[in-house]
């Protein structure tokens, strides 16, 4: 993925998680949510979503969510990412 | 390494069917191997998600190939994430915020290109303090600039209060009196104060009101 595709894969990540801000994403959930609604285009999989979240919890927007129970692993918009959401995108 | 190599290969999915399981269950086979779960509590576990079971062979097959990829990339993700946290960390220093999408964009372009993280950060809050201080000098110029014009006019309204004044007392026969007379300057200077400001001396002495000096 060049450099403008990323920047798309992250905002539309950011944006169903701060629109969801209650709940924790997986990647595949994400992925699918993001297909569903072509917010990203080009040729993406999931672990280039992975690394979008990466970057996005760097940011302080998103934070990982652990399943005490189990080894999935989601994902969840901060308070940050939800200001962040409405402030900038639309 | 990037993220798509951790796509399996045709030429290798005979010798690693685990490779073949949808993405989270081979995330979450991953972190099962990391934290040493044995392989029969594995395939329990994948037999309730629908998938295996494996045998030995195909566990040892997965660890040498996707599974230490997987490894390689989970190292390469905590490196972005730290120096994105970096980037974010030294640009909230300088006082900035993410939260504005122009910093986000600089803070994310950093992030993907190979400029040291915490050098790139710091050179743009230098180039804020930069900003800041040229704009405080030409806010103080702007100042220093009314303050000269302020005091022009009011230059401008002494003189011509003093006009308004001279031809007042022009008129007036007891000024004209004492600017005839043959006293000194200073004595007629004092002889018009007590004639036409007496009544504001009269209220400085009483100390409620302080008149500038």
């Amino acid at each position: 993925m060049n450099n403008e595709q990323k920047q798309i894969l992250r905002e539309a990540a950011i944006t169903i998680l701060a629109d969801n801000p209650a709940r924790a994403f997986t990647i595949a959930e994400l992925a699918r949510r993001i297909r569903s609604r072509q917010m990203a285009d080009g040729q993406w999989d999931e672990p280039n979503l992975r690394e979008a979240l990466a970057l996005l919890e760097g940011l302080g927007l998103v934070n990982q969510s652990h399943n005490p129970l189990g080894y999935d692993l989601a994902f969840q918009a901060t308070s940050q990412g939800v200001l962040f959401r409405e402030r900038n995108l639309p | 390494m990037n993220a798509t190599s951790l796509k399996p290969k045709s030429a290798a999915l005979q010798k690693t069917p685990l490779a073949r399981l949808p993405y989270e269950l081979r995330e979450q086979l991953c972190r099962r191997l990391r934290d040493r779960h044995p392989a029969r509590a594995i395939n329990a576990w994948l037999a309730a998600a629908g998938a295996g079971p494996y045998n030995a062979q195909n566990f040892t097959n997965f660890r040498k190939t996707h599974y230490k990829k997987w490894l390689a990339e989970q190292a390469r993700l905590d490196a972005i994430r730290d120096r994105t946290d970096t980037i974010r960390r030294e640009l909230d220093a300088g006082g900035y915020s993410v939260l504005d999408k122009a910093i986000y964009d600089l803070a994310q372009q950093i992030s993907d290109s190979d400029l040291d993280p915490a050098r790139a950060a710091t050179a743009i809050s230098a180039l804020k303090t930069a900003v800041t201080a040229g704009e405080r000098t030409r806010i103080n110029s702007r100042r220093a600039d009314l303050a000269a014009q302020a005091l022009s006019i009011q230059r401008q309204k002494f003189e011509i209060q003093s006009c308004e004044l001279f031809l007042k007392w022009f008129t007036d026969a007891r000024a004209r009196e004492i600017a005839q007379s043959q006293a000194s300057n200073s004595e007629k200077i004092e002889a018009l104060r007590k004639t036409y400001f007496a009544d504001v001396d009269a209220l400085d002495a009483t100390g409620t009101i302080e008149l500038p000096k």
